[in-house]
């Protein structure tokens, strides 16, 4: 076990999943808190499974409808209070993938961890911003050419809008990971000082990216069938235990192919070698 | 289609015997021009005095001037018609040449009030007395709009557009105008009807309809119909024709060929239906029945011996429920609206609310109630969305208001689809499955081929029950009483006293409340953990009753009676109470929603 958290990607996989979860678990305590007091002792409770029924869904929102709007406000706060956070502690698992041990700036405590956060934090803040207007910006291309494309089949949109998510996603992480290694949190330097080196590699960057992207899709819906299946079954303790299991080995898939995105586009950028998987420590 | 498609008349060779029963006989002879999408023809019609008074004008419907311009009723209740009406896509019908026992009428001696026709009489017309009245008419057809048109495959939906007589209801004459939300109410009448159609088209209709003759491009069809309450037809070139039998009734349908493959679901679930109402109520009266396709997408319409319904174009499950569920439903109406004929302008509730209950059996019965959503065994059916939909108008309007009464389409759908079925429900539920069946097949033959009302619903179902069915009016029918019951709290204590006289060990206490204003009988369920049952009734009527229990075991939970599960008490979540909460339950509930935000968390990374 430690020997698997001394490989860089999969212990920055592993922080990355343990900062979802907490986002997760921080954003919907509010309303768990209060719906156990509502479906606790009611039979409600066994009619959640494998989701809540409409009925319970009817029930909920024809006598609770304030505290729905109340718990929707409540989330959003939530999410921006936990976007900084998330910015705090991602700089420094950013810096965790890409320094190796040679490097200076090797993460190799705790207390180097968050330091080394709070170095960049405002940059990422920064770049947390800008990914409104750049996920905004694919969003609406990858509508218009994935209608164009949709003419021939719906597969075809879902691909073109898709290609451009992830294209949107690399170039925000090329401008995180241009402010990890260079300790710069000026926006304007990473958007300009990044601007070559993606032209330089662009091909090599976009098919690395998509590559991972089509792996980590296809464990994800491996995962999910396995989850539709345990989902499909009557509920049980151990069919739970085995769902929740399912349920972040899903999540860990999906920060395990972040990591090795920014660990790859770093390679590219940086390193101008592609070594993907961080170091031979798995042997 | 080109062409000019001649519709010609065929004289009764004897006159039907009309009656104040059935106090009408029409003879149609129309021109139906397909390349302008109008019919011409003339129509004769002989009529009896069904009232005990005299009259001194007969009435006509003319639905389709509804869609002429956009002054009328109709226009001005719906914006999405009177956007279609303003950008050209209008319907009217003209009238002329008319004429009373072979005699013309000046136009002075009628007049037309927008979707209305009035000829004065020179003579009152004393009960029981007949008049022919003869007319020339030419209607044009829009592209769908209301319920009739032609679709975009150039079929054609016939459907309350022929000028007919304006019924009469307990003497009183029903003369509405055509309003958004309201639908039809005419008297039973025979028709007679002849049309000639092009060689290539098929057809299906209200009654009895055949191929009379054919010329190179046109073909004359004919149909009659005995003691229905309108006269109504599909035709088009884009249809296949399918024939099948069901317990001496004849079954036609006309189905796009893009919905072939939905034929044998069709068939059967028509077959169901047929079946559930002939036990339910009485048989199918008619010896022909159609199912037509006419491009309505996941909607129907009911006709006279004749129901259309949508498709969504899929034969996944869910798709073909909704069809089947729309099938269901309209067949219901051939009972709750064709031949138990309520006045559908001014109670809609009562078609449209037993049509729904009957539909929601039809479909618990063969099994199409239910929609597996993305895990196989997460079943949920539109019982709960009609629950939904219906609860979240919070009862502002009683479903008793005349169709136009209602603000909009969705106060109208909620009240008399939604509200109305659940009340029905709880109607069952409250006076018994068993007794609510008999009562309603009572009703149903009493007042088979007639025009019942509210009133003589409720007088009859009093008579076939005990409960107190004025107050449940009051409330729900009149009324906008809500529902809401709820088991507050369960305590129980040990019996001291049970060692001595063996008695019961221990004595349960359940605090129930009603929340609202509104009334039902409850039955308070009590679990034990041995695993048997106490029941106790309650009337429902105080707002606050603690029930007491004597028990042999430790109480497990307190629950209102799940068997009776009123879909109008707006939180059955409260309905129940354990003893020990379901902890893991909700943390494997917990975590499901944790890992809804954390997956998306990791994709935004």
């Amino acid at each position: 076990m430690m020997k698997f958290l001394k490989n860089r990607v999969l212990l920055a996989s592993v922080l990355f999943g343990l900062l979802d979860f907490i986002q997760g678990f921080v954003i919907v305590s509010p309303i768990l808190i209060y719906l156990r007091i509502i479906y606790e002792n009611s039979e409600s409770s066994l009619h959640l499974w494998p989701l809540p029924s409409l009925d319970i869904f009817s029930d909920f929102m024809i006598n609770h409808d304030d505290l729905f709007i109340f718990y929707i406000i409540t989330a959003a706060v939530l999410y921006i209070l936990f976007f900084f956070v998330k910015s705090l502690f991602a700089g420094g698992i950013y810096r965790l993938i890409i320094f190796e041990r040679q490097n200076p700036s090797f993460i190799g405590s705790a207390k180097d961890f968050l330091r080394s956060s709070s170095e960049i934090w405002i940059g990422f803040i920064k770049v947390g911003l800008f990914a409104v207007l750049v996920y905004g910006l694919v969003i609406f291309l990858g509508t218009v050419f994935g209608g164009f494309f949709g003419r021939f089949s719906d597969f075809l949109r879902t691909v073109i809008i898709a290609l451009f998510l992830i294209l949107g996603s690399t170039y925000l992480q090329i401008l995180r990971i241009h402010m990890a290694s260079t300790s710069d949190t000026s926006l304007r330097a990473a958007l300009t000082e990044t601007r070559g080196k993606i032209s330089g590699g662009f091909l090599r960057i976009l098919m690395g990216n998509i590559s991972v992207s089509v792996v980590a899709f296809a464990a994800v819906f491996i995962l999910w069938l396995i989850l539709k299946a345990l989902k499909s079954a009557d509920w049980s303790v151990i069919i739970m235990i085995l769902t929740i299991v399912v349920q972040q080995l899903l999540v860990f898939t999906v920060c395990l192919g972040q990591s090795l995105r920014i660990n790859f586009n770093y390679s590219v950028i940086k390193r101008g070698e592609e070594n993907a998987l961080g170091g031979d420590e798995l042997g | 289609m080109i062409g000019s498609i001649l519709i010609s008349i065929s004289i009764l060779a004897a006159v039907p015997d009309i009656s104040p029963r059935v106090p009408a006989a029409y003879e149609i002879k129309a021109y139906l021009n397909d390349s302008t999408h109008t019919i011409t023809g003339t129509m004769k019609v002989s009529f009896v005095n069904p009232t005990s008074r005299n009259l001194d004008t007969v009435a006509f419907h003319l639905y389709p001037n509804a869609f002429k311009d956009t002054s009328s009723v109709y226009c001005r209740e719906d914006g999405r018609v009177r956007a279609a009406v303003e950008r050209g896509n209008i319907a009217k019908v003209e009238i002329s040449n008319i004429m009373i026992g072979g005699r013309k009428i000046e136009e002075s001696g009628y007049g037309i009030d927008g979707t209305r026709l009035y000829i004065n009489l020179d003579q009152s017309l004393l009960p029981e007395s007949k008049i022919d009245v003869a007319m020339e008419f030419e209607i044009l057809i829009p592209r769908m709009l209301g319920h009739f048109g032609y679709d975009s495959d150039g079929d054609y939906l016939i459907a309350h557009c022929l000028p007919i007589l304006c019924g009469y209801q307990k003497d009183r004459l029903i003369d509405w105008e055509y309003h958004a939300n309201s639908e039809f109410f005419s008297n039973f009448s025979f028709y007679d009807v002849t049309i000639e159609l092009p060689e290539d088209f098929k057809a299906v209709s209200t009654g009895v309809l055949s191929k009379v003759s054919e010329t190179d491009s046109t073909a004359v069809w004919n149909a009659r119909a005995d003691t229905v309450i309108d006269f109504a037809m599909v035709c088009g070139a884009d249809m296949l024709e399918y024939e099948s039998e069901f317990g001496g009734v004849t079954l036609k349908y006309l189905i796009k060929e893009k919905h072939r493959d939905f034929y044998p679901a069709i068939d059967s679930v028509v077959k169901n239906s047929l079946q559930f109402c002939g036990d339910y109520l009485y048989p199918y009266p008619y010896n022909t029945f159609s199912f037509a396709d006419a491009g309505f997408t996941n909607a129907g319409l009911e006709l006279p011996g004749l129901i259309v319904a949508g498709f969504f174009g899929s034969d996944k499950a869910f798709s073909a429920n909704l069809l089947k569920k729309t099938i269901a439903h309209e067949t219901a109406h051939q009972w709750f609206y064709a031949t138990i004929a309520t006045n559908e302008f001014e109670e809609p509730w009562l078609d449209e609310g037993f049509a729904s209950i009957i539909e929601f059996k039809i479909s618990r019965e063969y099994g199409f109630d239910k929609f597996p959503l993305l895990f196989s065994n997460y079943l949920n059916s539109d019982r709960s969305m009609r629950r939904l939909f219906a609860l979240a108008e919070e009862a502002k309007y009683p479903i008793s208001l005349k169709s136009w009464d209602y603000p909009n389409r969705q106060s109208y759908i909620a009240a008399i689809y939604g509200r109305a079925w659940m009340i029905l429900l709880a109607l069952e539920n409250a006076i018994g499955d068993s007794t609510f069946a008999e009562a309603l097949k009572i009703f149903a033959g009493d007042y088979r081929f007639r025009h019942p009302d509210q009133e003589d619903f409720v007088k009859s179902l009093s008579n076939s029950s005990s409960y107190d069915l004025a107050e449940f009016v009051e409330m729900f029918i009149d009324g906008t009483s809500r529902v809401d019951y709820a088991v507050e709290s369960m305590e129980f204590e040990k019996n001291e006293t049970a060692g001595d006289s063996g008695g019961s060990e221990y004595i349960v206490y359940v605090d129930v409340v009603r929340k609202y204003d509104g009334i039902l009988p409850q039955v308070i369920v009590l679990g034990l953990e041995d695993g048997t049952e106490l029941y106790e009734n309650w009337d429902g009527k105080d707002r606050y009753k603690r029930i007491t229990f004597k028990a042999n075991s430790v109480p497990l939970y307190a629950s209102l009676d799940r068997k009776i599960s009123y879909a109008i008490d707006e939180n059955r979540n409260s309905n129940t109470i354990y003893r020990k909460g379901h902890v893991t339950r909700m943390i494997s509930f917990e975590w499901d929603a944790i890992f809804i935000i954390e997956f998306l968390a990791s994709i935004l990374l």
